[in-house]
């Protein structure tokens, strides 16, 4: 199948998403919920695209390529509408405590100009650093169920999970308790997907002389 | 001594169950102690961490124990503009310390607002004058204090149980036949909208008048026939045809009533004609009129003759090309082609396919789909079978709202009695058709309304929308190709199948009939069929009466929290898919001049952003702060609300989210002065 992206032609394979073939072209597209080896979750509508003869800006993550598509990722409505995306996402976090880059966001924030969140923080949660290898800081979480995901599809494990609805949704453990509390292994699969360092490993502790 | 320990061992060890476990304890407890979640998660091998992660996504579950009593005061829309807020208040001070008292977003009970719903059971209509005195007598004791099943207490045992099971629809029907009784009848409209405003009294007074006056008039308990606002409603029924409909029935007015119609002098009352006339009643024929409680009365009336006829001409694909020419539409408020979901999933390669009835009504203010499960039952459950043999389904689940108990009772009864007579199960009437049909409940997730956020829920999870593809025709409930099919729509199409693709699209503009909950301020607020292409003035003024108080109207909230905010310019514009004024779900809530825009807005708004799974970053976080904007002391910045909702327009996963913003929206257009 034949795609153009942004005026360039790319190839992609039946069963290829329009995300696949914009980072075939290593066009940068923010795409903080999709984790390059599991299929789409949709939750952070940052790959927003703007794709010929089809309405609105379907998220290109779970959307289907399909043969002569015309895409822009760079087309203006995609563009504003993923910026003020982004600046939700970003109004989710507070940026003391040493959090300051944020990870893939902070990249996708920046590469929009977006120099300060639009909206104030709505909420203080404290570290949980109650494992040993890890951190949860979610002061840096954007809920985008990365970790949750390789914690139950992947490893089936199940130690953690999204918590609650609405604006009080949180990522946690059960009876909202520390992470010690529950089976987590630090098997570390949730640290290696988080897009934004929310879970993140603690420092080397340094090494022991003699 | 509490039995959750043993219902909760009861279940299969699967996921699928974590619902109903959790609603089996909820039931027993009325709350979800730690333990008890300890206990299903590990009985159900669920990680306790995701089980808590369910328990706490659906609102109906309480993580703590409430006081001895619970009281909530109803402040959606319909209730607070008619008085729910004076109530909340006035309870504030008078609600003692054995009282958890709460208020909620809506009883969908809106066409007896103000309500208040005490220990689980509904009171209708309420004053602040006697709202402490409501809330401290004790209901009708068929109504059970439980809160559990509702009103399953009054369900009589009236309709015949023996079936005839694996015989063909002609000896059913000739089985039915044999069970008429002749002779004139009372029928009482028994439905949520009437408990609330005593029915219950209401029935105990006339057995017990009929007894006194040695009358040999039978009594049916059917559902409400539409005439909310009139309830209770005992319409007598000669054997001629001739019917007395006897309005406001409460028990007290009883004897008067029943002296006056008995002497000949009933007067009927010109409000009744005026809300029936002007509506176009196909889907709602037998609702207010059948026993719903009885399989041999809904077999009497036509019931599961279009079915039978289905399955003779063994040709799923008929009842397909019969709803495609008929052009039938889903009614869940995305007015998709239904028939397109059944040939999708026939199609479709996966076994075993799977049929969900979408009877998780929970946009407050809409409350058409209860009526129409509580009212005639056994029409929905034929319309199932159709669907599920058009599309090659071999299992039916019913998925009922969590608080909606009378539709659920009803709806079971209605299930049970089937395979009784062989109309659910094995080789439906003596065919080679089988399906099975199993009742769920849901916990009061708004966004069950969003189809794969259901069929997460059915598999035990969160409900949050999937993103698509794939389509649930061809990977949906388990992975499995599956149709999911709104109550109402599924209502259409025994009538279809019945009279025919043609006799449909020739009503309401190709688009048939639709049905509408309708509230607020109209004099007569009720369950409304009319047919598509009929305006809002018909709605408010023809059938509704109009203001009670004689105020003017300021606009109409149409399709509850995803719906739009009309004014009454665009009254008369027909109410059609696709055109200016868009039907939605089905729900009207009249505001008159006396409210403010704004409160209507943050009401709607509020409750999205609650509501909101949390899944997507624009819904989740874009309609909380635009709660805030409207929440904020200064002046409203139009243009950044305008472009705000825009982007969760836009960007949002699921079509809930996507419509969240339409009231904030449409209020800016067309009521901008209210949002100073």
């Amino acid at each position: 199948m034949k795609l153009t992206i942004d005026g360039r032609g790319v190839e992609v394979l039946p069963g290829a998403t329009v995300l696949d073939a914009v980072n075939r072209l290593d066009i940068e597209l923010p795409q903080l919920c999709k984790d390059p080896d599991r299929a789409p979750l949709g939750a952070c509508r940052t790959c927003l695209v703007h794709v010929e003869g089809q309405r609105g800006l379907p998220a290109s993550c779970h959307l289907p390529a399909r043969d002569g598509m015309v895409v822009q990722t760079t087309h203006p409505d995609a563009v504003k509408t993923r910026r003020a995306v982004l600046d939700l996402t970003r109004s989710m976090l507070s940026a003391d405590d040493g959090r300051d880059d944020f990870g893939q966001l902070g990249e996708a924030a920046s590469r929009h100009a977006l120099a300060a969140p639009g909206h104030a923080a709505k909420h203080r949660f404290p570290v949980d650093a109650s494992k040993s290898f890890f951190v949860l800081d979610r002061e840096a979480c954007i809920l985008c169920g990365r970790c949750t995901t390789a914690c139950d599809d992947v490893q089936l494990i199940g130690a953690i999970s999204l918590i609650g609805r609405g604006h009080d949704m949180r990522v946690g453990v059960a009876g909202d308790a520390l992470m010690s509390s529950s089976i987590c292994t630090s098997c570390g699969q949730c640290v290696a997907t988080c897009p934004t360092g929310a879970l993140r490993p603690k420092e080397t502790p340094a090494p022991i002389t003699r | 001594v509490s039995d959750w320990h043993a219902a909760v061992r009861g279940f299969p060890r699967e996921r699928t169950w974590l619902l109903p476990a959790l609603h089996a304890v909820g039931h027993e407890l009325r709350w979800i102690p730690a333990d008890a979640l300890r206990e299903i998660a590990s009985h159900l091998r669920v990680p306790l961490s995701e089980a808590y992660g369910v328990v706490t996504h659906y609102p109906e579950f309480r993580l703590e124990e409430p006081r001895k009593r619970v009281v909530r005061v109803c402040t959606g829309v319909s209730c607070r503009i008619r008085g729910g807020l004076d109530l909340l208040k006035a309870l504030q001070g008078a609600a003692g310390d054995d009282v958890t008292l709460e208020h909620f977003d809506c009883a969908f009970n809106c066409s007896v607002a103000p309500l208040v719903e005490v220990d689980g059971v509904h009171r209708g209509r309420v004053s602040v004058a006697d709202v402490s005195a409501v809330i401290s007598t004790p209901p009708h004791p068929a109504l059970s204090p439980s809160g559990g099943e509702g009103s399953a207490g009054l369900l009589l045992p009236s309709g015949e149980r023996v079936g005839v099971r694996g015989g063909s629809y002609s000896e059913l029907l000739r089985h039915a036949q044999s069970l008429a009784q002749q002779g004139p009848t009372l029928v009482v409209g028994v439905g949520s909208c009437s408990l609330a405003v005593g029915v219950a009294e209401t029935l105990a007074a006339l057995r017990e008048e009929v007894a006194r006056r040695k009358w040999s008039a039978r009594i049916v308990t059917a559902g409400c026939g539409g005439l909310c606002w009139a309830a209770p409603v005992v319409t007598m029924l000669a054997p001629d045809g001739e019917a007395r409909v006897l309005i406001h029935a409460t028990a007290d007015r009883l004897p008067a009533l029943l002296d006056a119609a008995a002497a000949d002098r009933h007067e009927p009352d010109p409000g009744v004609g005026d809300f029936l006339s002007h509506q176009r009643r196909e889907l709602t024929a037998s609702c207010g009129l059948v026993d719903p409680d009885d399989i041999a009365d809904a077999i009497r009336r036509g019931s599961y003759a279009a079915l039978a006829g289905a399955i003779t001409g063994g040709e799923p694909g008929a009842v397909i090309e019969t709803a495609k020419a008929a052009g039938l539409r889903g009614r869940g408020g995305a007015y998709f082609a239904a028939a397109l979901k059944w040939e999708g999933a026939r199609n479709a390669a996966g076994s075993p396919k799977y049929l969900i009835v979408n009877a998780e009504e929970g946009e407050p203010g809409i409350f058409k789909d209860r009526h129409l499960m509580e009212g005639d039952p056994h029409r929905l459950l034929e319309g199932a079978l159709l669907a599920a043999y058009a599309s090659g389904a071999t299992r039916v689940y019913l998925y009922i709202h969590g608080e909606a108990h009378l539709s659920a009772a009803r709806m079971a009864r209605a299930v049970e009695d089937a395979r009784r007579w062989g109309l659910v199960g094995e080789r439906i009437l003596a065919s080679d058709f089988s399906v099975d049909v199993e009742i769920r409940r849901g916990a009061g997730g708004f966004v069950l309304g969003e189809e794969t956020a259901l069929m997460e829920s059915l598999e035990g999870r969160r409900a949050m929308p999937r993103p698509k593809p794939p389509f649930p025709t061809e990977a949906g409930l388990f992975a499995r190709p599956t149709v999911i099919n709104n109550v109402e729509t599924l209502f259409a199409v025994p009538l279809i199948v019945a009279h025919g693709a043609a006799w449909w699209s020739a009503l309401g503009q190709g688009h048939g009939t639709k049905c509408f909950g309708l509230s607020g301020h109209v004099a007569r607020p009720g369950l409304v069929e009319i047919e598509m292409g009929a305006t809002l003035r018909d709605l408010l003024e023809r059938i509704g009466g109009g203001v009670p108080s004689g105020r003017a109207l300021k606009g109409a909230v149409l399709g509850g929290p995803s719906g739009i905010i009309v004014p009454p310019r665009d009254f008369d514009e027909p109410l059609l898919p696709g055109g200016r004024v868009n039907p939605g779900t089905g729900g009207v809530v009249a505001i008159d001049e006396t409210v403010a825009v704004r409160d209507v807005v943050r009401t709607l708004l509020d409750f999205n952003t609650r509501e909101s799974c949390g899944k997507c970053t624009p819904c989740r976080e874009g309609t909380a702060r635009l709660r805030d904007m409207l929440d904020s002391s200064g002046s409203l910045d139009h243009s950044a609300v305008a472009e705000l909702s825009e982007v969760v327009r836009v960007a949002s996963l699921c079509g809930l989210g996507q419509a969240a913003p339409l009231s904030i929206l449409s209020a800016l257009r067309e009521f901008p002065a209210e949002l100073r």
